[in-house]
C-alpha cells in the first residue's frame, strides 16, 4: 500500500482493519494510481536529471565550438587582411600604373606609379581625371574611358608625352555571374615603354644603316663583274664566264635582299614613300612580262597576260606596283617545278568591276601546303617544300607584297593545293 | 667608247666605288677625273672644265647637297649636268629630303646597288647628246 494512502487511511479509521469492506475495491484502484504516477514520477525525475546534465555538456560543447570558430573567423581575417594588404601593396608599387574606376566613373584607386606618371600628388582623388586628361592632351583618353565604361577594351598603343612613351589599355573589370557577367569597375593601366619603344627603333636604324652601308660595296661588285662579263677588259672563257655569271647572280640576291630589309624598316616605321598615280596597271603587267621572258624561258614556263580591252587606271606608285606583280610573277616562275619535258604555264588575267581591278595570277607549281597556308604573308616564312628548291629567296616578300598592296587600300588572298599550283588574287581601288 | 673625249667629275669617297667607276668611265672612253668629297670637286671645278658630274651625297668635309648648291650658283659651272648616285635615298630619307635633293636643279638620280651600269652610262651619254 503506497504511504500517503495509508496514512490518510490510518488517520480516518484508526487503523487499517477498520476500513469498510465496500470501499477496499476502491483504494486498491487508488493505490495502483498512485503507485503508477509515484514510478511516472519517479521516472519523469530520473529523465530530467538527465537531460539537465547533458544540456550542461552541451552548453560547455557548444561554448568549446563558439571559441574555436570565432578563432578561426579571426585567423582567416587576418590573413584575408595581410592577403589584402600584400596585394594592395604589389598593386601600389607595380611598375605599371593602374587607376581604377567605379561604376560611376569615380576614382576608388590609384597606385604610386600612376601617381608618378601623371604627376598626382594630392590626397583629393576626384581631381585624378582632370590631371589624366591634362598629362595626355591630344589622346583620346577621355573618349576611350567612356568608351570603356560602355563595355569596350581599348588600347593607345603609343602615347608620346615630353619624351617619354607609354601604352595605355583600357579595361572593363567583369563578374561573371551565371549567364549575364556584370561590370564592377574600369581599369586603366599605363606603361612607360620609352625604353623599348627606343629599342626598337635603334634597332631599325641599325638595319636600315648597315643596310645602307652595305650598297656602296655591292655597287662595286655588281660594276666590276658586269664590266667584266662585258668583256671590258678581254676575252672570257666558258669557264671563266661562268664564274663571274654565278658572283653576279649572288651579288643580285644580295642587292634585293638589302632592298627588303630596307623596305620592311621603312613598312614598319611607316614611312615608306609612296608616289601615288593613276598608274596604267596593263602598261606595269606586260614590262614585267617582258623583263621577265626570258627567266621564264630558263624555268621552261610559258608566261601569258590576257591584256583586257579596256583598262582603268589605280592610285598606286608605279615602282612600287612594278616590286608587287615582279615578285608575285616570280614566284610563280619559280616554283613551277614540272618534272614532266612540257611547259609549265603562269597565267596573268584581269576581271573589272564597277570600282575594283581583280588581278589573278595562277601557277600550276608546287603549291603551298595546308598546314602552312596561313603563315606565308609571314616575315622570314618559307614554305617547307620551297625551301630545298630554290635557296636564294628571303621570305620577305610576300610580307612586303601584302603590306604595299594594303597601302595602296588593296587586297591580296590566295588559293593554293600543294602539287597542283597556286593563284593569287589581288584587288585594286579604281581611280574615278 | 661612247663618251670619247668627255670630261666628266666623279664625286665620291669609297675608294673602290670610285676606282669602279673611273674603270666604266675609261671603257667608255672618257677622260675623267675623281674627287672624293665636295671641296676637293670645288678645287677640280675651278681649274678644269667639265662635261658632267657624277656626285655621291653623302661624303666628309663638304657633302653633295652642299656641292650641288655651290655648283648651281656659280655662273661658270651652273649649266653642267650633275648626276646623283647615292645611298641615301628610300630609306633613311624622308619624303620633303627627297623632293629636296629632285629638285635642286640634278639631271638624274640613281640608287647605288640597284642601277644597272649600262642605265647609268646610257643617262650621261644621252645629256651630253643634249647638251
Amino acid at each position: 500500500m503506497h504511504k500517503a494512502l495509508e496514512r490518510q487511511l490510518i488517520r480516518c479509521y484508526g487503523s487499517l482493519q477498520n476500513v469498510p469492506e465496500e470501499q477496499r475495491v476502491f483504494l486498491e484502484q487508488v493505490n495502483k494510481t498512485y503507485t503508477e504516477s509515484d514510478q511516472e514520477y519517479s521516472l519523469m525525475e530520473r529523465a530530467l536529471d538527465i537531460s539537465s546534465k547533458e544540456l550542461t555538456e552541451a552548453n560547455v560543447l557548444l561554448r568549446e565550438e563558439k571559441k574555436e570558430i570565432e578563432k578561426k573567423v579571426k585567423d582567416r581575417t587576418k590573413e584575408l587582411s595581410q592577403e589584402k594588404s600584400k596585394l594592395n601593396r604589389i598593386a601600389q608599387n607595380m611598375n605599371t600604373g593602374a587607376i581604377l574606376f567605379n561604376k560611376n566613373g569615380q576614382v576608388t584607386f590609384i597606385n604610386n606609379k600612376a601617381r608618378e606618371i601623371i604627376k598626382f600628388d594630392d590626397m583629393d582623388d576626384s581631381l585624378v581625371l582632370e590631371k589624366l586628361f591634362n598629362k595626355f592632351e591630344g589622346f583620346p583618353v577621355e573618349e576611350y574611358l567612356e568608351r570603356c565604361m560602355a563595355g569596350e577594351t581599348l588600347k593607345i598603343p603609343e602615347a608620346e608625352v615630353s619624351h617619354l612613351i607609354f601604352e595605355l589599355l583600357f579595361q572593363s573589370l567583369l563578374i561573371s555571374d551565371g549567364e549575364d557577367p556584370t561590370s564592377f569597375g574600369h581599369l586603366i593601366w599605363i606603361r612607360d615603354i620609352t625604353e623599348e619603344k627606343l629599342l626598337d627603333r635603334s634597332k631599325s636604324e641599325l638595319v636600315a644603316i648597315a643596310s645602307h652601308q652595305l650598297r656602296t660595296p655591292l655597287t662595286v661588285t655588281k660594276g666590276n663583274v658586269e664590266m667584266l662579263l662585258d668583256e671590258s677588259f678581254g676575252k672570257l672563257n666558258d669557264e671563266q664566264r661562268e664564274v663571274l655569271a654565278q658572283t653576279a647572280e649572288s651579288n643580285e640576291n644580295l642587292i634585293s635582299l638589302v632592298n627588303q630589309m630596307l623596305d620592311i624598316t621603312k613598312i614598319e616605321k611607316g614611312n615608306l614613300y609612296l608616289n601615288l598615280k593613276a598608274v596604267s596597271l596593263d602598261v606595269i603587267l606586260e614590262k614585267i612580262v617582258d623583263d621577265l621572258s626570258v627567266y621564264a624561258k630558263t624555268h621552261n614556263v610559258l608566261l601569258k597576260f590576257d591584256k583586257p580591252k579596256v583598262m582603268p587606271k589605280v592610285l598606286a606608285d608605279n615602282d612600287r606596283l612594278y616590286q608587287v606583280f615582279q615578285n608575285l610573277i616570280e614566284n610563280a616562275i619559280q616554283y613551277c617545278h614540272n618534272d614532266k619535258d612540257g611547259v609549265c604555264p603562269v597565267n596573268i588575267s584581269v576581271g573589272l568591276n564597277p570600282d575594283k581591278i581583280n588581278i589573278k595570277i595562277s601557277d600550276l607549281g608546287i603549291g603551298i601546303p595546308k598546314q602552312e597556308q596561313e603563315k606565308i604573308f609571314g616575315m622570314f616564312y618559307r614554305a617547307s617544300n620551297a625551301v630545298n628548291l630554290i635557296s636564294s629567296r628571303t621570305g620577305l616578300g610576300l610580307y612586303i607584297v601584302k603590306s604595299i598592296v594594303e597601302l595602296f587600300g588593296g587586297t591580296i588572298r590566295f588559293e593554293s593545293e600543294e602539287n597542283n599550283g597556286t593563284t593569287f588574287y589581288i584587288e585594286l581601288p579604281v581611280v574615278k | 667608247m661612247r663618251l670619247k673625249n668627255k670630261n666628266i667629275l666623279l664625286v665620291e669617297d669609297d675608294l673602290f666605288l670610285g676606282k669602279m667607276l673611273m674603270r666604266l668611265l675609261k671603257v667608255e672612253g672618257a677622260k675623267s677625273d675623281w674627287a672624293q668629297d665636295g671641296e676637293e670637286a670645288l678645287d677640280k671645278l675651278k681649274n678644269d672644265t667639265f662635261d658632267l658630274i657624277i656626285a655621291d651625297l653623302m661624303m666628309p668635309k663638304m657633302d653633295g647637297r652642299e656641292l650641288i648648291k655651290r655648283v648651281k650658283a656659280d655662273e661658270k659651272t651652273k649649266d653642267i649636268p650633275i648626276i646623283v648616285l647615292t645611298n641615301l635615298i628610300s630609306s633613311i630619307s624622308t619624303k620633303d629630303e627627297l623632293e629636296e635633293i629632285k629638285n635642286s636643279g640634278i639631271s638624274g638620280l640613281f640608287v647605288k646597288s640597284n642601277t644597272h651600269l649600262s642605265d647609268l652610262v646610257d643617262r650621261v651619254v644621252n645629256l651630253l647628246k643634249e647638251a
